[in-house]
Formats: C-alpha cells, sequence, structure tokens
C-alpha cells in the first residue's frame, strides 16, 4: 500500500510548484498560511518532492477549442491516426517528437502541414503543425518535426562518421561529446540518437544511462526506451552493428510512456470549419467577434456594447444549467 | 456552426481575421466559463520542485495528487500555498 503523503502547491510564471511535507524532518517547520512561523518539533517542513511517483500530478484545466477531437483510428495497414511518442528534443528550435525504432513516415495521415494533437504529454498537449518528418532509419533527427517554437536551450552533438558496434558502444566519438553532455549522467538525464540506418532504424531512439570515455560512448549499462503495441517499455539496449555513419545526438525528455498524439487533425483554418461550441455560446462568439470590428474601427461605445452583450450570454448559459430555487440562508451567526 | 455562417451573421468577408478573433473568442469564453476540460497527468520526480503547466491550457481548474492524504492511490485536491517555503528548490529548474 502507497505511503499517505502531504503535498502543496503554487504557480510560478508557467510553472507549477509542487512541495511535499517531510514528517520526519524536525526543524524549521511552517503553514500553509504562514511560512514564517516555525511549528513544533515533528511538524516537519515544506521541501522538493520527497519520492518520485508516476503520474503523480493531475491537472484539470480549460483548454480553447480549435480543433475537432478524430476518433481512434487503428487499423493493419498504415492508415492509423493515433500513435505513441515517447520523447521530445528540440531541432532548429523547433519541437520535435521522436518515438523509439518506430517508422512514423509509413502512416499516410501524418503530412507536411497537416496538424496533429497531442495528448498525455507534460507539456505539449493540444494542435501542432507538422514541418517535417523523417524515416527513423539514417535521418538527421527520425521524428515529427512540429513548427511550435520552444524558447529554450539544449545540448545537440553531432559526428559525422562513428560506428555503432554489437557491444553497444558508440565508437570514434569525437570528444567534444563531454562540453555538450555529461559523461556520466543523472537519473533523469536523456539522450535521443540518430543517424543509424541499421535494420530500419533499430539503433535510433531514447536512451538514458550512458557514459562517455575517451571516444566511446557507452550504452551497454543503459536503458532503451522502446515502444511496442502502442506502450513504452525500458529495456536494456541491443545494437545492431553499422559502421562510418553520421550521428545526431539531442538532448531529450522524456514523456511519462502514455504520451499520443493523433494525426490529420481537423483543425479551425477556413470557411468550412466547424466551430466546437454549444449553439448559443456560438451566438455569443458572435457578439465577441462584431466587437472586436467595432474596436478595430475604434468606436469604443460599440465595442463595450457588444462586449457585454457577450458576457450576458455567457453567464445565461451558466445559470441556465443551474435547475431550481436558490437560497441563501443565514449563518449561525447571525443578527436575528 | 461554421466560420462561413459567423462570418455572414458578422457581416465580415475576410476570413484570416475572422478565424483570429474566432480564436480569441473560444479563448475568452473558457476563461470565463469552462466548456471544454480535460485533465494532464505528470510525473513526480524525486527533488524536482517546477513542473511545466500544459501548453494549451487556459485556466487552471484543479490540481490533485495521487496518495494526498490518502494511501490508497486515489488523487487528491492539494492546497495551494501561501507565501514561500522556507527551504528552496536545489537546482532551481
Amino acid at each position: 500500500m502507497a505511503a499517505l503523503k502531504e503535498y502543496a502547491y503554487q504557480i510560478r510564471g508557467n510553472q507549477l510548484s509542487v512541495i511535499e511535507r517531510d514528517a520526519a524532518s524536525v526543524q524549521d517547520g511552517q503553514t500553509l498560511t504562514a511560512p514564517s512561523i516555525d511549528l513544533p518539533t515533528g511538524a516537519g517542513t515544506w521541501k522538493s518532492p520527497l519520492t518520485a511517483v508516476a503520474n503523480g500530478i493531475e491537472i484539470e484545466y480549460a483548454y480553447s477549442p480549435i480543433y475537432s477531437t478524430p476518433s481512434k483510428k487503428i487499423d493493419s495497414g498504415n492508415a492509423d491516426n493515433y500513435h505513441t511518442y515517447n520523447g521530445w528534443f528540440i531541432v532548429d528550435g523547433y519541437l520535435t517528437l521522436g518515438a523509439t525504432a518506430t517508422v512514423l513516415t509509413t502512416y499516410s495521415s501524418i503530412a507536411v502541414d497537416s496538424y496533429i494533437l497531442i495528448e498525455n504529454s507534460e507539456r505539449w498537449n493540444g494542435l501542432h503543425k507538422v514541418k517535417a518528418i523523417q524515416s527513423i532509419a539514417g535521418g538527421s533527427h527520425g521524428g515529427v518535426q512540429t513548427y511550435t517554437k520552444v524558447n529554450q536551450s539544449t545540448a545537440y552533438f553531432t559526428d559525422d562518421a562513428v560506428s555503432w558496434d554489437a557491444n553497444e558502444d558508440l565508437t570514434s566519438v569525437d570528444t567534444s561529446f563531454s562540453e555538450a553532455f555529461n559523461a556520466s549522467p543523472g537519473d533523469n538525464e536523456y539522450i535521443w540518437i540518430a543517424g543509424s540506418d541499421d535494420s530500419a532504424g533499430v539503433n535510433n531512439g531514447l536512451y538514458s544511462g550512458w557514459s562517455f570515455s575517451g571516444t566511446t560512448l557507452d550504452l551497454s549499462d543503459g536503458t532503451k526506451y522502446a515502444i511496442s503495441s502502442g506502450e513504452e517499455s525500458a529495456t536494456i539496449v541491443s545494437w545492431g552493428a553499422d559502421g562510418a555513419q553520421a550521428v545526431y545526438i539531442y538532448e531529450a525528455f522524456r514523456e511519462n510512456g502514455s504520451a499520443k498524439f493523433y494525426s490529420g487533425v481537423t483543425a479551425l483554418v477556413d470557411e468550412s470549419s466547424e466551430i466546437d461550441l454549444p449553439n448559443y455560446l456560438a451566438k455569443a462568439l458572435v457578439l465577441y467577434v462584431k466587437a472586436k470590428m467595432f474596436e478595430d474601427i475604434q468606436d469604443i461605445q460599440s465595442k463595450e456594447y457588444f462586449m457585454k452583450e457577450f458576457r450576458k450570454m455567457i453567464e445565461t448559459h451558466e445559470s441556465g444549467k443551474i435547475w431550481g430555487s436558490r437560497r441563501i440562508m443565514a449563518g449561525p451567526g447571525a443578527i436575528r | 456552426m461554421k466560420v462561413q455562417e459567423l462570418m455572414e451573421r458578422v457581416g465580415m468577408n475576410e476570413t484570416g481575421r475572422a478565424i483570429a478573433y474566432i480564436k480569441d473568442g473560444l479563448e475568452e469564453i473558457n476563461v470565463i466559463a469552462e466548456t471544454h476540460i480535460t485533465t494532464a497527468r505528470i510525473d513526480i520526480i524525486k527533488d524536482q520542485r517546477y513542473y511545466n503547466l500544459p501548453n494549451n491550457m487556459v485556466k487552471a481548474i484543479d490540481i490533485r495528487c495521487k496518495n494526498h492524504h490518502n494511501s490508497k492511490d486515489e488523487y487528491r485536491s492539494i492546497p495551494r500555498m501561501v507565501g514561500n517555503p522556507i527551504i528552496e528548490d536545489a537546482d532551481g529548474v
């Protein structure tokens, strides 16, 4: 049985700060509402999470429906529109999704300039447009590159002639690898390897637990995050020999194993697109667009009128969902 | 309702501008009255305090943690902390 825990959160910019109460800690404790007041011995302290928990945080949130979620289509051919990916990395500043040793190019619905919809991601849920897609074998990234810009600096290394050997070593790697990546990484550091064209790209994918010494990147004690039947599993590394190939190594971020994306998604792009709103709210949206048009021509009075009507319709829609009479009762301490 | 019908009701003939306003309006509606709600789950990593919020989030409705005040693997709402913890995050990432 799992241990009972106590968490709290704060919002920091576009990040969620999660802290956990360490009941075993005996000094400098504090309450939720008075952080500077020390609690008696034994009350614990608030710290960063004490243990790893898979899928430990659940965020319920509202999103903007600028797309239509398609059905999940999986068939025996190549018309699937629901795919698993297990890591993301940045190629030329753009978000790129990678699925270890998976040939995403065979699926007809993943096309350049089409839309994909990510779900169950730790960060990238929502609509993205495909910029490029590469075969997992022999490509410079082997993933699905999107038009989503990522304002984040990550490590990238490339070498034009390395060898994958059967001992799960990458040899003849330039010594500058250690300038980009840690020679002995921590538990949560991942790399995406691309470039090998051996056996449909089985050497390419998401890895952790490497070590680097001399000119050898050793993955014999590492972990490969493989995908099979739509699920990710951590496996031991097993490579096919492949000599004198270019290698492309990206700092990568692993998803939680259940990240998926839909391909061939219908987005709000032209006049034939359907707006996914109840009829009543669609009429409120008309008022909003009218308000924006008047704002453009500096007719502020008309803009305010339509915005007022817009808010009124939304409130009416909200209150229309509540049935029955509404009563306010006097509290127990009220003056009679 | 299709984009075309909305444009006709408004009296607009620039599709790109109409779609931009429609997207703004959809966001505004979801901030005021949530019509489309979903959940995302994130792994808790030992000693990592900060986590990215979902890219498409316009309004947070609830934040829950597994085993918060229970040992049955249930997700329960966690409180928002007022003030900052005394112990800073070690690496700030």
